[in-house]
């Protein structure tokens, strides 16, 4: 085993810059299954789900009162990605007939990846810059955001931002509280075996080392500092944990955000929850990591800037959801919205679920039960690729290949990633063969 | 568990719908033949799960006065412990065989054969085949395979009109005394086993209910529910798949009756059931 990393503090580990690499390379290709384990693909089944698009528009619906009705508001989404939830953010808009109301600003720092959105056409049936507009930005220097022929664009007056798993894969530092008055932080270094390979399982085949060595508040950088009365704060009413993830350049983010907002804005984060007592601090899907925010933190940092915030956990499917807004007068509206999307009911956790029940069904016998469930899932999604491929399956079961092949060729239309080679390959060949046959 | 039998243990076969369903082929048989009273024989009963499910159909089908079951194994040791257990009917006659000519002092008119192919050596088929086809009294043979390649009626049962159907999971065969008259039982295997087929449905709903986690698809969850308790109600199982849905809705104490009842249903506790 050979050292490739000697001892460093967490936040300047390998873990960062080999993520930051591989999302910027990577582009569309982080978020799809194609040729891939399910391990190698960055989660996205839930933060790029209609309903929880159509959770955040009703949110913007919501708040639209407060914006002139000749006026289109800004969306800002933080990290694209693969422009799905876009698409899906922009048909919810639609059904809301607000769509003439936003203007949604797609960005990526990963310049790759936001041409690939354009290039795919995941959102060819809206119109670029009238509905949407493609900015490349790294939202820690929004002053270098810029559009696709790298023409500054100048963030300002924001209505909406809407992060999904974006603060989980931003350094952080580990500290933990000592019986001295000082900190410590968690320094790491990783190994390697002699037939190690720079593939998809690079992060995942290092073998990490972990220590803990006093936390020098004075050597940090100016960002760190920043927001260490904070973490002081939190650690206060947080003595029981075993460290804390001071997620300062979340917090930064923030800052810059509620700076480029309006006062009538909000901020919607997607996230992993904070796990406590977890052995590993992070985990590793292909070259990337991904962290529990401290959403304590968070509340602490949004608690200092006077403004307000609203936030659930779901243990179900494990996320926090936190919105942050300005406005006090909306404190009310938002929580009844809140608690209709997450707590009455919950469509991006039953949209899941049902996808998962409907996977199951392997007997023509069963399809008169399989359609009820369809019904169901259709009244929730008929957009996306992975409904009309359940479809299909059920016209498969059901001797029906007409409609069965219609159907996969509608999910093939949907899907900009290439997923259904892996999920609907089978069923494709399954398909050809009973028509051969009939 | 006896090592020897573990491969008698088979989901869909020791599943409550694949009983119901052959209880429905005997209702039919009662009916057209008019029998008082039908002596049927399990051969190899071990574990007692089909047997335990099909005596809870025939009663379901009220057509229990008219039968008398026998339960068979070969296996001395499984036979002892399947009446321990006494899970089903004590009043069914338990019968314990070594030597295939003993069999006929039941005077069986109906077989029941769940994978009995494939569990068999040569010469116990053989005695068997001989013995079914030569001289015995036998009118009905009705029987499954879970393994295809040991599926080979056609060749051995020359007394016999033969129905079959190779479905995904199992091969049903009925064979029917070619001299058996007024009497026509494809059509009751076919409604049973090939235009619908509750076993099968049954496995798909126990798979999509295992999948079942959150509160927001609880109305969706009962439905599939409702429907796996019109094909099983009874069985350690679909108990197991209640308790799990009263649990997701927050009704601990059904969850908790419905859990305990599971954990009495489950004899040879095959469920993980913590």
């Amino acid at each position: 085993m050979r050292i490739v990393q000697d001892w460093m503090p967490y936040k300047d580990s390998l873990l960062f810059r080999c993520s930051d690499e591989y999302f910027k390379n990577a582009g569309q290709e982080a978020f799809s299954n194609e040729g891939k384990d399910k391990k190698h693909v960055v989660p996205n089944e839930m933060t790029n789900c209609i309903a929880h698009a159509r959770s955040i528009a009703n949110f913007v619906k919501d708040n639209l009162e407060f914006y002139p009705r000749d006026q289109k508001i800004k969306i800002l989404e933080i990290g694209s990605g693969s422009g799905i939830f876009a698409k899906h953010f922009l048909i919810c808009a639609r059904e809301l007939e607000i769509l003439d109301r936003v203007e949604y600003l797609v960005t990526e720092y990963s310049l790759v990846g936001l041409k690939q959105i354009q290039s795919n056409n995941v959102l060819s049936e809206f119109i670029e810059n009238e509905n949407y507009r493609f900015i490349n930005l790294d939202i820690l220097n929004p002053s270098n955001a810029k559009d696709l022929d790298g023409n500054p664009y100048i963030l300002e007056n924001i209505s909406v931002s809407i992060l999904n798993y974006i603060l989980c894969v931003l350094t952080q530092t580990l500290v933990r509280n000592t019986l001295e008055p000082s900190l410590e932080e968690l320094f790491i270094r990783f190994k390697e075996n002699s037939n190690t390979k720079y593939d998809l399982d690079y992060l995942e085949n290092l073998v990490p080392e972990q220590e803990w060595r006093t936390y020098k508040t004075d050597s940090q950088t100016d960002l760190e500092k920043k927001f260490l009365d904070i973490l002081h704060e939190h650690i206060k009413y947080n003595q029981d944990q075993e460290y804390i993830s001071y997620c300062y350049k979340s917090l930064e983010v923030l800052d810059i955000l509620l700076s480029i907002s309006n006062e009538n804005s909000f901020i919607f984060i997607t996230e992993m929850p904070n796990r406590i007592h977890a052995a590993n601090p992070y985990k590793i899907y292909a070259n990337t990591i991904a962290q529990p925010i401290n959403d304590g933190l968070i509340a602490n940092y949004i608690n200092s800037k006077k403004v307000e915030m609203i936030r659930s956990i779901d243990n179900h499917y494990p996320l926090v959801r936190m919105l942050i807004f300005k406005n006090k007068n909306r404190t009310e509206t938002f929580i009844q919205r809140f608690t209709q999307e997450y707590l009455e009911k919950n469509d991006s956790n039953l949209l899941i679920e049902l996808r998962a029940m409907l996977s199951q069904f392997s007997s023509k016998y069963s399809c008169s039960i399989m359609k009820i469930l369809i019904d169901k899932l259709f009244e929730i999604d008929k957009y996306s690729y992975e409904s009309h491929l359940l479809v299909a399956r059920y016209y498969f079961l059901n001797n029906e290949f007409s409609k069965a092949r219609a159907a996969l060729d509608l999910a093939e239309g949907l899907d900009h990633l290439g997923n259904l080679a892996i999920q609907g390959g089978n069923l494709k060949e399954l398909l050809e063969l009973s028509c051969e046959r009939s | 568990m006896n090592d020897r039998n573990h491969h008698r243990f088979n989901f869909l076969i020791d599943s409550f719908p694949y009983a119901n369903s052959i209880a429905s082929v005997l209702e039919k048989f009662i009916n057209n033949s008019n029998e008082k009273n039908l002596n049927i024989l399990q051969i190899n009963s071990y574990p007692g799960i089909f047997t335990k499910n099909i005596l809870l159909a025939i009663a379901d089908k009220k057509i229990d006065s008219q039968i008398r079951y026998c339960v068979h194994d070969n296996n001395s040791d499984a036979l002892r412990e399947l009446k321990s257990k006494n899970s089903f009917n004590s009043e069914c006659d338990f019968m314990q065989c070594d030597e295939i000519e003993s069999l006929k002092a039941f005077d069986p008119k109906v077989l029941i054969l769940n994978n009995f192919l494939q569990s068999q050596n040569q010469q116990n088929l053989e005695n068997l085949l001989n013995w079914l086809n030569l001289d015995n009294k036998v009118k009905m043979i009705i029987g499954c395979e879970s393994k295809k390649e040991n599926f080979k009626i056609k060749e051995d049962f020359t007394n016999y009109k033969i129905w079959e159907f190779g479905g995904p999971n199992l091969s049903h065969y009925i064979l029917v005394k070619k001299d058996f008259k007024n009497f026509e039982l494809s059509s009751i295997m076919d409604q049973e086993f090939k235009f619908k087929n509750d076993y099968e449905k049954y496995l798909d709903l126990i798979k999509v209910l295992n999948k079942i986690s959150c509160p927001q698809g609880s109305d969706i969850s009962k439905i599939v529910l409702n429907e796996l308790l019109k094909l099983d109600g009874y069985s350690a199982n679909s108990n197991l798949l209640i308790s799990k849905f009263f649990k997701i809705i927050g009704n601990e104490d059904l969850a908790s009756q419905h859990l305990n009842k599971a954990r009495l249903l489950d004899t040879y506790n095959l469920l993980e059931i913590t």
